[in-house]
Order: structure tokens, then C-alpha cells, then sequence
């Protein structure tokens, strides 16, 4: 039987996070484990403590959010809003924590987190041609020559005049 | 490797989906994982607006329209695509619609309609040696070329005349040589109310299947009895009458037809409202077909 209110996610670097249940049921991996008795212990995950306490601070947001959506409170909303403008700009800069917390919302399903983290991304890539998304996000060029050409060759249209 | 690289396949498409196609297909450029990537996102999109790929580069409309031809041709006609709807596509400006494909299966062209009144200019051509399936739904084109289609399985065939009168004469032309490219098909849905004379060379070896849609009018019968005779190895038989338009008599002379002497095995009469044109062709069909097991009629609601 569940009793407490809370659930311990210990990171893959041991540090251990205590959560209330009602945060953390947006993530459908710990949903079932909620659901299956088996979340009263710690939860070990695969995850950094940086990702991991990333990941909470965006649940808690939304929780927050979600239950004070029916009340007008000009303020607070403009406080969550100016937090995920930041949340948005700190992912974007970080290369390391977007694709940590891309896999972190994959592995936890939290499918609105994943939406974001996505949509940021694809924000990323879009309008770039591939050098520039290369050199972005760090990618070796890997085709032989002719791979290279036969490239060029089928992207004629796409880039010069 | 590079993390973005290293995500699971649909977190990658779910990043894609945010895309517009020309930017998917863009970062196809980008390295040997990204290459074939954009080939499993399920939908594609074309907007002319999007094809440039810096704005502050700024191509002529010429260019603009030459890039935006060749990159819906590119990714339309990659060696993987199967199959090809096209469905209330108006192509105001298009003069040829060449659709030339070893891979694609199955086509369909679904009320596409070309600019202006003068579609003597247009040119219509499909070569597609492994098409199965073609349906389309058009009007009737002077140039209508389809070429290579060997291994075409089921064909539905409804082309109509759109704006000017045409000459009936006109008309048998470019049917005469639609139906020649047909020659292969199995099963051959055909719509006749434009056919005014039943004249064209090509013989249906292969066909098992005719469905036609046709009118009581007079020229239906020499159109159907011609059909039948090119046709020698046919084993069903599908009409659907449209009986509201004409009325001339029918008289359908008794005589010998291959294929009802035998192989022709079931008829089935669809929308049939028993006027005498359609006994008489019953008639025809249960005197002439010696094999025929199975005479089902439908009756108009």
C-alpha cells in the first residue's frame, strides 16, 4: 500500500529527490509505478542529477500551472510564462542538457515535455542549411566523395543559384 | 557520434514534424545517418513560400518556381515512393506533367485541373513500368501519353471534355490512344458517356474485368460489342447505366463473340431501370453468352 504523499528519484550520480506524487504522475513511467505499489522505495533512474532536478522543476511548473489555470491571477501567470521563456532560452544554449532532457522526457514519458523539447530543436534546425547544422550540433561530415557529390548533385535546387 | 544523430528514430521524427519538408529534406545534405532520415516522415508538405534558403538572398519568381518544380519532382520521384495521389491539384501555369517512375505502384489523379481555357496546349504523360493500379479522373487532354505500363494490373478511366465542344471524331482519337496504352490491364474500369465512335485498334488480351459506366445512347452498343470483341478473354462483365441523358433504340445484332462463347462466366447490370434498351442487351447477353453462369441485375432506388 502507497501511504506516503511523496516519491524519492535517486540520479544516476546518487543524489536523491523527493517529489510529491501529485508532480510526478505526469511522467507515465512513475505513474505506473505509483499505480503498481512499486514507487515506495527510491526509484533509481539512468538520469544526471542536473537533468533529473531539470526534469522536477519543469513538472512542478506545470502542476502549478495546471491547477491555477482556473483562477485569473494576472501575476502568476505572467511569472510562469516569463519561467518557461527562460526554461526555452537556457535548453536552446545548453546542447548538453537539451539532449539529456530529451531523452529524460523519452525514458520518463512525459509527452508535453518531450513536445517542447522537440519543437525547440526542430526551432534549431529549421531555415539552416547543413553546414550550418553541422557545425551547430557538432556532426561529422562522413560521405566518401562520390556520396558527397551524388549530394550535391540531388540538392541543386536547394541551394545555389 | 554526435548526440542529435544518436536520438532514439521518433524523437528524431517528432522533431521533424515540426519541419517544414524542404527543411527535412535540406538536412538530408547533412551526414550519412541524416540522409535518408527525411524518407520515413509520414507526411510532406510543399510551400513555395519556404524554398528559399536565406532571405536575405532573394532569387527571381523565375528561380523561385524553377527550385520549387525541381524540389517537389526530387522528392516526389525518389526511388522509393510507391504510391502517388493526386487530388484536386490545379496547376495554373503547368504545361507538362510528366510522371515517369520505375518504383511507383499505384497512381491516382483525382479532378486535376490546368489553367486556362486552352487545354490544346497542355501534355499529359505517364511512364511507370511497375504500376499496378491507375485511376484517373480528368479531362481529356489532346496529349495524353502513357507509356511503359507493362505491368498495370487495374485501370479506372474517367476523362471528361470540359468548356469547348470536341469534334466526335476528336474525341475516338485521343480515347483510340488512351486505350492502346492500356492494352496490358487485367481489370479496366472505363467511363464511356464521352465515347461517340467505338473505334480503336488496341486488343485486351490479358482482361478478365470490364466495368463500364455507360448511357442509353446510340453509340454505346457498337462501343460495348467492340469492347467485348477486343477483349477475348473476359470473364466478368460490370455495366452501370446512366439512363437519364439519351434515349436512341437499341438493336444488338446476334453474333459471335469470343469471349461469350468462352469465358465470359458473370454479368452484372448495376442502376438498372428495365427500359427496353437494357432488355435488349440482356437479351444479347443471355442468348450469345454460352458459359455465362451468373446474370445479377441491380435495380435503380
Amino acid at each position: 500500500m502507497a501511504t506516503t504523499s511523496t516519491v524519492k528519484l535517486r540520479s544516476g550520480d546518487n543524489e536523491v529527490f523527493e517529489v510529491e506524487k501529485q508532480v510526478m504522475i505526469q511522467s507515465g513511467t512513475i505513474r505506473n509505478m505509483i499505480e503498481d505499489d512499486a514507487a515506495d522505495g527510491e526509484i533509481p533512474l539512468q538520469i544526471s542529477s542536473r537533468n533529473l532536478a531539470k526534469v522536477v522543476e519543469w513538472c512542478k511548473c506545470m502542476q502549478h500551472r495546471d491547477r491555477n489555470n482556473n483562477n485569473d491571477n494576472k501575476e502568476e501567470e505572467e511569472e510562469e510564462e516569463e519561467w518557461e521563456k527562460k526554461f526555452d532560452e537556457e535548453v536552446s544554449e545548453d546542447k548538453d542538457l537539451h539532449f539529456g532532457l530529451l531523452l529524460a522526457a523519452n525514458y520518463l514519458e512525459i509527452p508535453a515535455l518531450l513536445h517542447r523539447l522537440c519543437q525547440l530543436a526542430a526551432d534549431i534546425v529549421k531555415g539552416k542549411t547543413p553546414e550550418e547544422i553541422r557545425r551547430t550540433f557538432n556532426i561529422k561530415k562522413d560521405f566518401t566523395p562520390e556520396e558527397e557529390e551524388a549530394v550535391m548533385d540531388e540538392h541543386g535546387w536547394a541551394f545555389h543559384d | 557520434g554526435d548526440r542529435l544523430s544518436n536520438l532514439p528514430e521518433p524523437i528524431i521524427h517528432h522533431i521533424f514534424s515540426f519541419l517544414e519538408t524542404i527543411d527535412v529534406v535540406r538536412a538530408s545534405a547533412v551526414s550519412r545517418k541524416w540522409r535518408y532520415l527525411w524518407l520515413s516522415i509520414p507526411y510532406l508538405n510543399f510551400n513555395v513560400h519556404n524554398i528559399c534558403s536565406n532571405p536575405l538572398e532573394r532569387w527571381s519568381l523565375q528561380t523561385t518556381n524553377e527550385k520549387f518544380k525541381d524540389f517537389v519532382n526530387w522528392v516526389l520521384f525518389s526511388p522509393l515512393l510507391e504510391n502517388l495521389k493526386m487530388d484536386s491539384c490545379c496547376f495554373p501555369d503547368l504545361k507538362i506533367l510528366d510522371i515517369s517512375s520505375n518504383s511507383l505502384k499505384s497512381l491516382t489523379l483525382e479532378r486535376i485541373e490546368f489553367g486556362g481555357d486552352e487545354l490544346d496546349n497542355y501534355k499529359l504523360k505517364i511512364a511507370c513500368s511497375n504500376l499496378e493500379s491507375f485511376n484517373i479522373f480528368a479531362p481529356l487532354l489532346p496529349d495524353f501519353t502513357l507509356e511503359s505500363l507493362n505491368s498495370l494490373q487495374n485501370a479506372f478511366i474517367f476523362l471528361e471534355t470540359i468548356g469547348e465542344y470536341m469534334e466526335a471524331k476528336e474525341i475516338c482519337h485521343r480515347m483510340s490512344k488512351i486505350l492502346n496504352g492500356l492494352r496490358d490491364v487485367k481489370v479496366l474500369k472505363l467511363s464511356c458517356t464521352l465515347y461517340q465512335r467505338s473505334y480503336f485498334s488496341a486488343s485486351f488480351n490479358n482482361l478478365k474485368s470490364l466495368i463500364l459506366c455507360v448511357t442509353t445512347a446510340e453509340w454505346t452498343v457498337p462501343l460495348i460489342i467492340r469492347l467485348l470483341n477486343h477483349s477475348p478473354n473476359l470473364e466478368v462483365l460490370t455495366i452501370y447505366f446512366d439512363s437519364d441523358e439519351y434515349y436512341d433504340d437499341w438493336e444488338i445484332p446476334d453474333k459471335v463473340i469470343l469471349c461469350l462463347t468462352c469465358h465470359l462466366k458473370t454479368v452484372e447490370l448495376i442502376d438498372f431501370s428495365g427500359n427496353e434498351n437494357e432488355l435488349e442487351l440482356v437479351r444479347f447477353l443471355l442468348k450469345n453468352g454460352h458459359v455465362l453462369q451468373k446474370l445479377r441485375v441491380s435495380w435503380l432506388e
